[in-house]
């Protein structure tokens, strides 16, 4: 160790409202662009940005479909997002600072990627 | 669908290059699925995909100006341009006496003033009929420009030496010859080099007629000596130097606070930016000198105030989000500590440098101490 500070004050990955609705509902299993765009309402240009920065900060992980799911629907694969460790964390952190989160967006099941 | 794939793929080109087959795939594969799945707004969806692009986007043009070098090499892009705007409006006019000439639109023009006016009109050339762009103008506008040709009988048809050469095939004995312009038969008088003409605008031939009617669609062009009344609009903007200097006083007293410079390297990197800005600047800010329209006097205003002093802020800011070693943008900012309720306890933000050279630590507020770079070559290993 290099140097010593609070580590448990340290790294805290601090949310916007909007950012925390998207990890919502990835945790409640809608993993794909689109439905994260359907279940919390935002645009796509709003949602996208910010999977992006969810996935640059290591708090979810993309991934490709099955060949074989997109060829049964005739299209193709498509790719969803995964919470990580750090994501569950993080997600768990932001359920106390907004209570109201996991009303808002209720676990589904999971689309099989 | 294929106006959807069209925004698709230009919302890609704001994509850097390695990340767009992947980014492509991605959209495109939800927007089969919204297409095939489900009723939804495709369109809509689609347009999202520039807010996406530049986004990515963004995130890459941070790691354009990481390096000092490729900082410098855009500013140097930048003051090119401010220069060679600057030359090119500062520099004489193209007539033959532009000290004497004046040209504009005025519903009392002075006494010995030409008028013109440009358009395009059908003439039926030995190859056939061809549009020409003419300028008809009244007998006197090739003596008040000082272009020394006798135009003929009026009217007179006059011909630049590439439309003599490509529809008449070079003709030595055009002179005289009649044409058919829009119906109108002329006689041709002269040729002239394609750049005699001096005002703006591409011609091909010049129709000189006495009778010629002046209405508002038309030019004057007038010599300042035979109307002593006429003066050109006075200029708003007169000297920037003033405006200009207290700019970067100003810019210099803000934006140095709290800015420590380390090594000649430093130095060295920072008077680099602050000359490229002071070079741009001023060079757009002497566009008001010269130009006339109210749009360009407001940006050169701008350039010569309030963007000098933001362009000396950004400079300045640039510094200190730099390592003082290799001059590389700080990266990997992480929040530390918490405030507290005695306000003792530190915390803020440390960034590193992307080559491991130390820590940059910062405070949240002010009171908390200064900002500290810390040398991972002198931290203690615990």
């Amino acid at each position: 160790m290099l140097h010593s500070y609070d580590l448990g004050m340290a790294g805290e990955a601090r949310l916007s409202h909007t950012a925390a609705m998207i990890l919502q509902g990835i945790g409640a299993g809608y993993i794909y662009g689109f439905s994260v765009m359907e279940i919390t309402g935002l645009p796509s240009g709003t949602v996208y940005p910010a999977l992006r920065r969810l996935e640059r900060d290591d708090l979810i992980r993309s991934s490709w479909e099955k060949q074989s799911i997109a060829d049964a629907e005739q299209r193709p694969p498509r790719k969803y997002y995964k919470l990580t460790s750090g994501g569950k964390a993080t997600l768990e952190a932001s359920q106390k600072r907004y209570p109201l989160l996991a009303r808002m967006i209720p676990a589904q099941e999971v689309e099989h990627a | 669908m294929i106006i959807h794939g069209a925004i698709l793929k230009t919302a890609g080109i704001l994509v850097p290059a390695e990340e767009r087959p992947e980014w492509f795939a991605e959209w495109h594969a939800e927007l089969c699925y919204i297409q095939r799945v489900r009723d939804a707004n495709a369109l809509a969806f689609c347009f999202g995909a520039f807010k996406d692009a530049v986004w990515l986007r963004r995130q890459d043009g941070i790691r354009w100006l990481e390096s000092p070098s490729q900082c410098l090499a855009l500013l140097a892009i930048a003051v090119a341009v401010s220069l060679a705007a600057a030359a090119q409006s500062l520099s004489w006019s193209p007539f033959r006496d532009s000290r004497g000439v004046i040209t504009g639109r005025t519903t009392r023009p002075p006494a010995g003033a030409a008028f013109y006016r440009q358009t395009l009109d059908l003439v039926r050339t030995p190859r056939g009929p061809t549009l020409f762009s003419i300028v008809h103008g009244t007998r006197n506008l090739f003596d008040v420009l000082g272009i020394p040709v006798r135009a003929g009988k009026a009217p007179a048809l006059i011909l630049s030496r590439s439309v003599w050469l490509g529809d008449f095939s070079g003709d030595r004995h055009i002179a005289g010859r009649v044409l058919d312009v829009n119906g109108r038969r002329v006689s041709i008088g002269a040729v002239i080099p394609d750049d005699e003409w001096a005002l703006p605008g591409i011609v091909d031939a010049w129709l000189l007629d006495d009778d010629f009617p002046a209405d508002s669609n038309t030019f004057v062009v007038a010599r300042r000596s035979q109307s002593p009344g006429l003066r050109p609009p006075a200029r708003r903007l007169r000297d920037p130097f003033p405006a200009f200097a207290m700019s970067v006083v100003l810019g210099f007293l803000i934006g140095s606070k709290r800015t420590a410079v380390k090594g000649a390297r430093g130095w060295g990197f920072l008077f680099a930016k602050v000359v490229f800005i002071l070079l741009a600047g001023y060079a757009w800010a002497s566009l008001g000198t010269t130009c006339e329209s109210e749009l360009t006097i407001v940006f050169a205003f701008f350039s010569a105030g309030p963007g000098t002093i933001l362009a000396l802020l950004w400079a300045f800011g640039d510094q200190r989000r730099r390592c003082p070693d290799c001059l590389r943008l700080l990266s990997s900012p992480v929040t530390l500590g918490k405030a507290s309720q005695t306000f003792l306890d530190w915390y803020g933000t440390e960034s590193a440098c992307p080559h491991g050279h130390g820590l940059l630590r910062e405070p949240a507020i002010a009171n908390l101490g200064s900002r500290r770079w810390v040398s991972l070559d002198d931290l203690c290993v615990r």
